[in-house]
């Protein structure tokens, strides 16, 4: 269906106009969904025993939509900011293409949908995991921290971080230190990814008063505490191959991953001035999503490629 | 008079939407629970005593 051509304009909710199956996919932040189904998968196939494939598509798509309604109950809270920051002007509420109340009940419907399936039909932790992480992302990070503290994506990261936990706690039931592990993994990597975002977005988020640490302590102090996190991350990562989480092909792709990581953030420390200090964060921001991705994908890789030979 | 009738129709289309948008859902948590019971129970499904 077509909209009555408003016209995106940072800083302005457009007049409400018809909304299409589209737009509520938008406001469930696929592209974040695709990376928790990608971490969540990841914790179900290396936790130890067994689910049925069939459970575990439910227990997928389960997270996917307790995922989704997070963002649409994320985008609800914010709509008011997200008009005027250029990176979210042109998400569903502020172009007109949905009502805040629209965004409201899809989201908190969605959520109740997605806790009661994974609860009743997977297992009660997995559920109970699910709804803390749409609760915590919603009213600690969303409406408590994001616009009074800079340590907003530090504490508010966890949201994000929980994924494999719950995959883990859908095939085992339970919570334990391999899935704390993972957790941990996430949990440092979303510091020097978001600020590294922020460091080149900065006036966005001045404009609308969020206190994004390059906003409130500057950018020579958010270049230095991506680089103390980045120095977390790295051998963090590697810890699964250690532990018997993961092999020997992981680790050499934690190794080499975390090298890359390493000499991006440290660009970023070393180049401040100018538009190559933009390009150097930019570019530690792209590679901090690979090399997640890649990160989990060589841990899910290793796994069955050994179940299969076994 | 004509941008009220507009509103109106535009209104009752969203309402229209909405409404087989949870028909949808609701048919597929349906359908979703059905399998899973299926999947759980396994055979147990039909051993009933009489």
């Amino acid at each position: 269906m077509q909209g009555t051509g408003v016209e995106t304009e940072i800083g302005r909710i457009g007049a409400t106009t018809e909304s299409s199956v589209g737009d509520f996919l938008q406001l469930m932040k696929p592209r974040v969904m695709s990376l928790v189904v990608f971490s969540a998968l990841t914790g179900m196939v290396v936790a130890p025993g067994t689910i049925h494939p069939v459970l575990a598509v439910i227990a997928l798509l389960a997270i996917t939509i307790g995922a989704g309604a997070s963002g649409a109950l994320n985008m609800w809270y914010d709509a008011d900011i997200d008009a005027h920051m250029a990176r979210t002007a042109a998400r569903p509420i502020p172009r007109g293409r949905l009502t805040r109340d629209e965004a409201l009940s899809f989201g908190a419907v969605l959520s109740l949908f997605s806790i009661l399936t994974l609860g009743v039909l997977v297992n009660w932790t997995a559920g109970a995991l699910l709804a803390f992480t749409i609760a915590f992302y919603l009213f600690v990070y969303t409406m408590w921290l994001k616009r009074r503290t800079p340590q907003n994506i530090v504490i508010g990261g966890a949201a994000g971080a929980f994924p494999p936990m719950i995959g883990w706690a859908a095939v085992t039931g339970s919570v334990s230190f391999e899935s704390l592990l993972l957790f941990l993994i996430i949990f440092t990597w979303t510091p020097p990814h978001f600020w590294a975002l922020a460091l080149y977005r900065c006036r966005d988020y001045e404009r609308v008063g969020v206190p994004m640490l390059p906003v409130v302590a500057g950018p020579t102090e958010t270049r230095r505490q991506i680089w103390l996190y980045s120095l977390i991350l790295v051998p963090l990562a590697l810890v699964p191959g250690f532990i018997g989480l993961a092999g020997p092909a992981y680790l050499a792709a934690a190794a080499g991953l975390g090298a890359t990581f390493l000499y991006l953030a440290w660009r970023v420390r070393k180049i401040t001035q100018g538009r190559e200090a933009d390009t150097a964060a930019r570019n530690l921001f792209g590679f901090s999503i690979l090399y997640l991705f890649l990160l989990f994908a060589a841990m899910l890789a290793e796994h069955v490629a050994m179940q299969w030979l076994a | 008079m004509n941008s009220e009738m507009d509103e109106e129709r535009q209104r009752q289309k969203r309402q229209r939407m909405r409404s087989i948008a949870i028909a949808l859902a609701l048919g597929a948590l349906v359908a979703l629970f059905y399998i899973a019971t299926i999947v759980r129970m396994g055979g147990n499904v039909f051993n009933r005593p009489m």
